[in-house]
């Protein structure tokens, strides 16, 4: 190997290197500003109460749109729980963290839950189909 | 032209100025993602498998433990035999020194590099071009899906970029090298390790068609004989370098085996589009998902011409894989075919096979420059030298194209900003929470489980796990004393109880055979991690020692080592071959520690019940009093014993019906059960066909001589007031669609082969 063929291959080493370093360091340092507001504890009481208000109508609704499914189910309602979880942080500026957060004290804190709430969900039985 | 090419494939062979090409390609690609490595990926699959990660860089970083048990999720599941899991690779040490998040847009740029690296050292083999393989690999490296994979939050996906590694490693297996064996068992066990349910299988099949062709082109008795044992090691020391994966999965997946029925389908103007179409800048839609930029294809005819032979097999491999990412499309389908293999049999979506038709491609590519620059060099037609220019700057042209289709797909990804991750010391201790499978990343961030479950395959989990409980750890009868966490760590809980008469201490977590107590007796609560304690104070300490990880792991050691010595003995005596008898012995050792640990030690398996999807046992032992018996046989060996069907919908205008089954022969695997509800005059008739009995059998799976139990509903929310029938029969659900001939108890045939199981009338809305 004549010296320019080993010197283009040090730079080769060397450029491999920058860009695993970039690639290193633009990850750790990268940033996406949270919002700044967070639930009071008071809104926090607010926000749980609020889901539990929703839940037994979305359970309703997750019957019938998934019969006999208890999986399903729990699934449906979940997706519903998330889409009022984000619409509600959106609403009030505030990450959904916070509002999952708040169900989930609002849970702990009125527990024993009893139908037609729940604080428990279905095993694991996913669909067979989904074509 | 010479002097140029020259100096092509000087850059082409010298390993740092290619893998500096590469990397920057792979940088310029991952720029979004790595921009957004701080953000949350809020894709409901990105929720759940990064959880897993994060779970697992978790209990590293956090308790100083191996990723054993993951409790966050789905109540607690044993995270290497989850199979969608990442954290039995070395680079879960990534996850735990950045974090998790950052991880994943770093570890995509590895891939990527090693990628188009691996795609170079076997095209140029293959193509007999440095300079056609460092122009195809990019093509290779940077195809569509592995962005998309990213951006939904499967990067296990990646691994499909090291398939050509594993067939670099495969044919110099073949050639007798030590080195071939090591990079194939490596690259399986690291494969494993990163967990998905695609790379490995569809790896493992592309390997075995590899090794074919290398047999196929081997000249003399010899080589041929010297590339069967070379090839038997390899195989050998793979299965025992990977056991500390393939235990635990295969244990797993035979308790609770996951049930994929459905027959997907792509028309080939679908495949076009996903394959050739220029993926959208945002949304998510299938066009452009296997993106590969259309040059590589144009080239395909160029390789069929000058290269003939030599791209024969490419091509024939590139049209097996568009055939089947038809699936059911095709017919004869290919896709319907490979599902009727144990491995094949929960692929789920054919059009991942683009992913190697993409490799093949590419490498016909790589072929096609090769030829058009030997017609160049050599001068054969005055045109050649320009249209191998105009080639090679198309390709490169290409791989503009490609990076800017990359950045386009890795722009799906639904990134959101999240709080920063809260310290170890102002966390709350652990609990269970009800959770929520499509926003489970959120609950990781709280300590918090999530018990809602969205995995693709059935996890053995409680119907008892509560995500209200004011302590996790507590007594089944609470006057029969107290109990109290001490510590808590994934893998090891420890309690103190006080029991004033003999107790069952209850976690709230998924029991596993794998958990082991120092007092007492771990056993199961209706699937629930429970104690069985003596009366009496006593401190409790759970440990999560499962057999399968830990007596794997040992395996794999062993095979590692074996492959250690040979290496040693032929550095010490290179004149020796390595291969033989002595080789093969030496990778059984392995194999056959893992069968003493298997006969030697014991442990319960983890099987889910069968259920049907109401939660009800699928099989029963005898009928309930509102059964009406039916007593219908068909033409295949299956008997409709009794029928359950109310009178009126309940309250809510659900219908719950049971069907009684009894299967006492061979049932082929497309048989279905129809129910037809024809209605009132005008309405329109419903169904509530299925070809999964309970979602969890096919009827050719379902225990035999048995009383089975098919429970179903509907709802008649929106039905017409009325009398509905219910009509139940069997049908070629997967065939030509024709019922299955039926009889009545009395053996007469039945009228259009249907049975009336009953009726039920639902009342004019108004009345409800």
């Amino acid at each position: 190997m004549g010296m320019h063929w080993r010197r283009a291959s040090l730079a080769g080493w060397g450029v491999l290197a920058l860009c695993g370093a970039t690639a290193v360091v633009r990850a750790a340092t990268s940033e996406m500003p949270p919002p700044e507001r967070r639930l009071s504890p008071e809104e926090r009481v607010e926000v749980g109460r609020a889901a539990a208000a929703e839940e037994p109508g979305w359970r309703q609704r997750s019957r019938h749109s998934f019969p006999g499914d208890q999986w399903s189910q729990d699934d449906d309602f979940g997706a519903s729980e998330r889409k009022w979880a984000m619409d509600e942080a959106r609403r009030r500026g505030v990450p959904v963290t916070d509002v999952f957060d708040a169900i989930d004290e609002e849970l702990h804190a009125a527990g024993p839950i009893a139908s037609p709430r729940k604080a428990t969900a279905s095993p694991c039985k996913p669909r067979p189909f989904y074509d | 032209m010479t002097s140029q090419l020259r100096t092509f494939h000087r850059v082409a062979t010298l390993p740092a100025l290619r893998l500096a090409l590469f990397a920057v390609l792979a940088l310029i690609a991952c720029w979004r993602p790595l921009t957004k490595a701080g953000g949350l990926n809020d894709f409901r699959d990105s929720h759940l498998l990064h959880s897993y990660e994060d779970a697992g860089a978790r209990t590293l970083t956090r308790y100083g433990q191996l990723p054993l048990w993951n409790p966050w999720s789905c109540g607690g599941q044993y995270a290497l035999g989850s199979p969608q899991t990442r954290v039995a690779s070395p680079t879960l040490l990534v996850s735990a020194a950045l974090g998790a998040r950052r991880a994943e847009p770093v570890l995509l740029w590895a891939f990527l590099v090693l990628g188009m690296e691996g795609f170079f050292r076997y095209a140029r083999r293959r193509a007999g071009s440095a300079v056609g393989a460092l122009a195809a690999a990019p093509l290779f490296g940077l195809f569509g899906f592995t962005a998309l994979s990213w951006s939904i939050g499967w990067l296990n996906f990646a691994g499909f970029l090291l398939l050509p590694w594993l067939l670099v490693g495969t044919r110099r297996a073949a050639e007798g090298r030590l080195s071939g064996v090591v990079l194939v068992a490596a690259v399986f066990a690291f494969l494993l390790g990163f967990g998905g349910t695609y790379p490995v299988p569809m790896g493992a099949l592309f390997v075995a068609l590899e090794t074919g062709r290398t047999l196929y082109m081997l000249r003399g008795r010899e080589r041929r004989l010297r590339a069967l044992w070379t090839l038997g090691a390899t195989a050998l020391f793979t299965l025992g370098a990977c056991a500390y994966r393939l235990w635990p999965l295969v244990e797993t997946m035979l308790s609770s085996p996951r049930i994929m029925a459905g027959s997907p389908g792509n028309s080939l103007e679908t495949l076009a589009r996903m394959m050739l179409q220029l993926p959208a800048r945002s949304g998510f839609s299938n066009p452009g998902n296997f993106f590969l930029v259309a040059v590589a294809l144009a080239l395909v005819p160029v390789a069929l011409v000058l290269a003939r032979r030599r791209a024969l097999y490419p091509t024939a491999l590139a049209a097996l894989c568009v055939w089947m990412a038809a699936g059911y499309s095709a017919k004869p389908s290919l896709f319907a075919g490979l599902r009727t293999l144990p491995i094949f049999s929960t692929f789920r979506y054919p059009e991942r096979f683009l992913l190697p038709a993409g490799f093949f491609i590419a490498e016909l590519a790589a072929l096609a420059l090769a030829a058009l620059l030997v017609h160049a060099l050599r001068r054969r037609t005055r045109w050649a030298p320009r249209v191998a220019a105009l080639a090679c700057g198309a390709v490169v042209a290409g791989w503009g194209v490609q990076v800017h289709a990359f950045s386009n797909l890795t722009r799906w990804a639904p990134m959101v900003a999240e709080p920063t991750p809260t310290p170890p010391e102002a966390e709350q201790p652990f609990a269970q929470a009800r959770g929520n499978r499509w926003s489970q990343g959120h609950f990781l961030a709280l300590n918090r489980g999530s018990i809602a479950c969205g995995e693709a395959w059935p996890v053995p989990m409680s119907a008892m796990l509560r995500g209200d409980l004011p302590q996790e750890e507590y007594l089944e009868e609470p006057t029969s004393g107290t109990a109290r966490r001490v510590e808590w760590t994934p893998n090891r809980v420890e309690v103190d109880v006080t029991a004033s008469r003999p107790a069952v201490l209850l976690v709230n977590q998924n029991w596993h055979p794998g958990w082991e107590t120092s007092v007492g007796e771990v056993v199961s609560r209706d699937g629930l991690l429970a104690v069985r304690l003596p009366e009496g104070s006593h401190r409790v300490v759970l440990s999560f020692l499962p057999r399968s990880g830990l007596g794997g792991a040992l395996v794999s050691v062993l095979a590692w080592a074996g492959l250690g010595f040979l290496a040693w003995r032929q550095r010490a005596r290179p004149s020796r071959p390595w291969w033989g008898v002595g080789a093969l012995a030496v990778g059984a050792v392995p194999l056959v520690a893992w069968g003493a640990l298997l006969v030697t030690s014991s442990e319960p398996v983890a099987r889910a019940v069968p259920r049907n999807a109401d939660g009800t046992p699928i099989v029963v032992e005898t009928l309930p009093p509102q059964a009406r018996p039916v007593g219908a046989r068909f033409d295949v060996p299956m008997e409709l014993v009794a029928v359950d069907v109310p009178s009126a919908p309940d309250a809510e205008g659900l219908v719950h019906m049971a069907l009684y089954w009894r299967v006492t022969g061979p049932v082929p695997r497309t048989t279905g059960i129809f129910v037809h509800l024809p209605g009132p005059e005008g309405s329109k008739r419903k169904n509530s066909d299925h070809v999964v009995l309970g979602g969890t059998f096919f009827l050719r799976d379902v225990p035999r001589d048995v009383l089975l139990r098919d429970a179903f509903a509907v709802s008649t929310k929106d039905w017409e007031a009325g009398e509905w029938k219910v009509l139940v029969g069997l049908w070629h659900a997967g065939g030509n669609g024709s019922r299955i001939e039926a009889r009545g108890a009395d053996g007469r045939p039945l009228p259009e082969s249907r049975v009336e199981a009953g009726a039920f009338a639902v009342p004019p809305k108004t009345a409800r």
